[in-house]
């Protein structure tokens, strides 16, 4: 607790001293952003890949952001969508960010009836972070040596194969749907509660295949636990030579599970400029760049704003056809 | 002569001043956030891991882990003192150890639990130690199949928590089973019992349940017949140490506890938890005089105790020897690795001996200081008891309201929970435990999931769980159990219809 009663006083003193600075110079504040600690609400609980990616990112910003901190604040539930309309209720001035992932931000509106924000209008895009390279892992006793012999053996047994996944309407479910389609194949989906219990199940033989992030995977897969069948990424992933891009099988494949930050909707264009260029910095950091493209396996992105919002309006138009195509109805 | 060399790299590592500093800052965190209901490792851990990153690996881990133990310790605190547990695993110790308190025998719950948990935490690591490469093999050879039976037998065992009438444990039982359904049905996302409420979608949290039915129900409760109720508690405060006659009572349990811990623990998903349910079902059972249950036996306290510790450390193996973490304090630590550029995994134990044994070290140095910081404090604790009910209980339900604020940054759990606390107080009213009702709702969900995981990767055919060993053998000692409950029950009856 020391922490946080710490940081909430800080947080109280800072409010004062700014909401007094705002009113006397709204361009000031812009350029001199981060002014108080900063909040970076994630939709997913602790541990794990998005919200390592999120403390990595935290850990680097103090230095260079006026001394602030990045506070990560887990509010994992509803597939993120929790934390995404808290978010969307915050004012736009930078100091309320969010972890935007493709549940939240380019899919949960047609997956969920009464969801209470539209995520094409509810957030101002600020920044592409990382993108966490997936693979398909497939259980060692299976023959198959790439995914063009697995797709050619499910496509003559529609219903055999099992995957599992994280949840209905989670990106494991949405990628494996995508897979589907594209291979023309039938895999029944079987839920797991995380990207461990996931792997177990592959690592057990319980499921013959499974998509997962390649820091969860990449130990199993070095022990040959478990086969690296394919990366999802268009690129080769460095760390798994032996695993080659699913686009060998199926040509113009390609899904990048990115994370970005985005604040509320109406930030001003100055403002998401700035925090654009701070959070640019921190992923230049050595430090920060090494954790993220080495320990955690992923890609460290950048760049600037309208990027993240182009990629996101991509997006906003491939899962939901997915999720519709693969018949996950709005509850 | 490996082990005896391994365990030297271990405590070489361990013993370093700078270590032992960060093991003891551990466990006293963890034992004050095992104090505060609500407030559980898993915030905490949380919170405190942008301090590790600063840190060596191992220090880093040896303290986190030092928080996750500690835990365990401060947990039964308030489930012997206020009837509260903060934590899944502490749910049993709330049934005997309370009352123990209430009895005037508070001193002697602690340090029996606080004994209890050392023994185990020492035997837990040796196992560890020793063979922590089999035994997560036997972790993994739980699937879903495997786990679905083990939900049956722990179901069926569920009944034996009861003190009093069956017929209201088994209602509770299917109550915490309803409780457990709310939310969104995993296999298809079909919406249960939500009412439109999108909060409900991800289910009731354990933690308002807990807290509410058991802990606020017990201080509504203790209003209504203020100086009655409060009296039995602090007036009779005896011996802080164990009687003889007590001793000689739970040392056995303890070692049972051990025994049941060290095994369950291994399984990922709630091991502590079971761990400790499994041991109060064993010492019931055992027990020569079974009515003793429920109304203060030490067994009840020193065997789930010994067996939560010697869960909770056995949930190590799994995330130490193959990256995989069976509860969420563990993905944390998997977490803190990674930002260390540890890629967790099995090769962690041969490519990095020092981080492994180190650990592995410090965590029996963690039960000592434990240990020590825990007897000395129980007389603290049991001098709490006779602070005046009126300004005692308006702290527990301060706390009780942060740390399900906590949990997830909800204020509706803490609503939830207020609600909760109504239901607790109807609950004793109507002389219902609500142990087997928290049971039923922490194995109902587990039990429907893995029964459908199973149904699907078999396409269908029940005969996976017959098909299966293991799986087999604990459907066979579930029949057996519900023979051993119903039996009694039945003749019970008939003697009565004889009677009359």
């Amino acid at each position: 607790m020391p922490i946080a009663s710490l940081a909430r006083r800080h947080f109280i003193c800072a409010a004062v001293v700014t909401a007094a600075g705002f009113a006397a110079a709204p361009a000031f504040a812009q350029s001199t952003w981060p002014e108080r600690p900063v909040r970076l609400v994630v939709p997913v609980g602790a541990g794990g890949a998005a919200d390592t990616l999120a403390r990595n990112l935290s850990s680097g910003f103090q230095q260079i952001a006026n001394g602030q901190p990045l506070i990560v604040e887990n509010r994992p539930g509803g597939g993120g969508t929790t934390a995404a309309a808290a978010v969307t209720r915050e004012k736009p001035d930078g100091y309320t960010l969010f972890l935007a992932e493709v549940g939240a931000n380019a899919v949960a509106h047609v997956l969920q009836a009464k969801l209470p924000y539209d995520p094409h209008t509810a957030f101002t895009p600020i920044i592409h972070a990382a993108n966490l390279p997936v693979a398909v892992v497939m259980k060692p006793t299976l023959p198959y040596k790439n995914l063009a012999e697995l797709i050619a053996d499910a496509r003559k047994q529609p219903g055999k194969f099992n995957y599992a996944s994280a949840g209905i309407g989670n990106w494991t479910h949405l990628f494996m749907a995508y897979l589907n389609a594209q291979a023309k194949i039938e895999m029944v989906n079987v839920v797991y509660r995380s990207g461990a219990e996931m792997l177990t199940s592959v690592v057990r033989g319980d499921a013959d295949v499974a998509p997962i992030t390649v820091s969860t995977a990449i130990g199993q897969i070095k022990e040959g636990k478990v086969k690296g069948l394919a990366g999802f990424p268009a690129k080769q992933i460095p760390q798994l030579p032996d695993t080659p891009p699913a686009a060998q099988a199926l040509p113009g494949f390609q899904i990048e599970l990115w994370h970005g930050i985005v604040g509320p909707a109406g930030i001003d264009p100055a403002l998401v400029a700035r925090i654009n260029a701070i959070f640019n910095q921190v992923l230049e950091t050595p430090a920060v760049r090494n954790a993220i493209n080495v320990s955690q396996a992923a890609e460290a992105v950048g760049g600037p704003a309208s990027q993240f919002d182009a990629l996101i309006k991509a997006e906003l138009k491939r899962w939901p056809e997915v999720a519709k195509a693969a018949g996950m109805k709005p509850e | 002569m490996d082990f005896l060399a391994n365990l030297a790299l271990g405590f070489g590592v361990a013993l370093t001043p700078a270590n032992l500093g960060f093991a003891l800052v551990g466990c006293l965190v963890g034992t004050l956030v095992g104090v505060l209901p609500g407030i559980g490792p898993v915030a905490t851990v949380a919170m405190l891991l942008p301090l590790t990153f600063h840190l060596e690996p191992v220090s880093g881990l040896i303290m986190l882990a030092g928080i996750f133990y500690g835990a365990q310790y401060g947990g039964s605190t308030t489930a012997i003192l206020v009837n509260m547990p903060g934590e899944t695993s502490s749910v049993v110790t709330c049934i005997d150890g309370h009352q123990m308190a209430r009895n005037g025998r508070a001193g002697a719950a602690l340090t029996v639990a606080a004994l209890g948990s050392f023994f185990a935490g020492t035997v837990a690591t040796f196992m560890i130690a020793l063979f922590s490469p089999p035994l997560a093999k036997v972790g993994q050879s739980f699937g879903a199949p495997e786990y679905f039976s083990l939900m049956v037998v722990g179901l069926i065992a569920a009944v034996v928590l009861a003190h009093g009438s069956i017929i209201k444990a088994v209602a509770m039982v299917l109550l915490g089973l309803l409780l457990g359904l709310v939310g969104t049905d995993g296999q298809t996302g079909g919406q249960r019992f939500t009412f439109g409420i999108t909060i409900l979608s991800d289910g009731i949290g354990f933690v308002p349940l807990a807290i509410g039915v058991f802990g606020l129900g017990e201080v509504i409760a203790n209003l209504v017949h203020p100086q009655q109720r409060r009296d039995l508690v602090s007036s009779k405060i005896s011996n802080l140490w164990l009687t003889k006659e007590e001793f000689k009572q739970a040392w056995p349990a303890s070692v049972r506890g051990t025994l049941v811990g060290s095994i369950l623990g291994v399984l990922p998903g709630g091991g502590a938890t079971l761990s400790a349910f499994a041991g109060y079902v064993v010492e019931k059972k055992l027990a020569r005089d079974p009515s003793r249950f429920g109304k203060g036996a030490i067994e009840g306290v020193a065997g789930p105790e010994s067996a939560n510790n010697a869960g909770a450390q056995a949930s190590f193996i799994p995330m130490l020897t193959l990256g995989i973490p069976g509860n969420a304090v563990m993905a944390l630590m998997i977490g803190a690795l990674t930002i260390h550029g540890i890629q967790p995994g099995p090769q962690v134990m041969t490519e990095r001996p020092a981080l492994f044994w180190g650990m592995v070290a410090s965590m029996w140095i963690g039960n000592l200081m434990l240990v020590i910081i825990n007897l000395p404090m129980i007389g603290l604790w049991v001098q709490l008891l006779k602070v005046p009910y009126r300004q005692l209980y308006l702290a527990i339900l301060l706390f009780s309201a942060i740390g399900v604020y906590t949990v997830n940054n909800n204020s509706f759990e803490v609503i939830l929970t207020a609600l909760f606390g109504v239901l607790g107080y109807v609950f004793i009213r109507l002389e219902c435990e609500p142990a087997p009702l928290l049971l039923g709702f922490i194995l109902g969900p587990l039990m429907e999931e893995n029964l459908r995981r199973a149904m699907r990767i078999s396409g269908g055919d029940p005969m996976i769980f017959l098909n299966r060993p293991i799986s087999l053998g604990l459907l066979i000692a579930a029949a057996l159990l519900l023979l051993v409950v119903a039996l009694p029950f039945i003749r019970g009856k008939r003697d009565e219809v004889f009677q009359g």
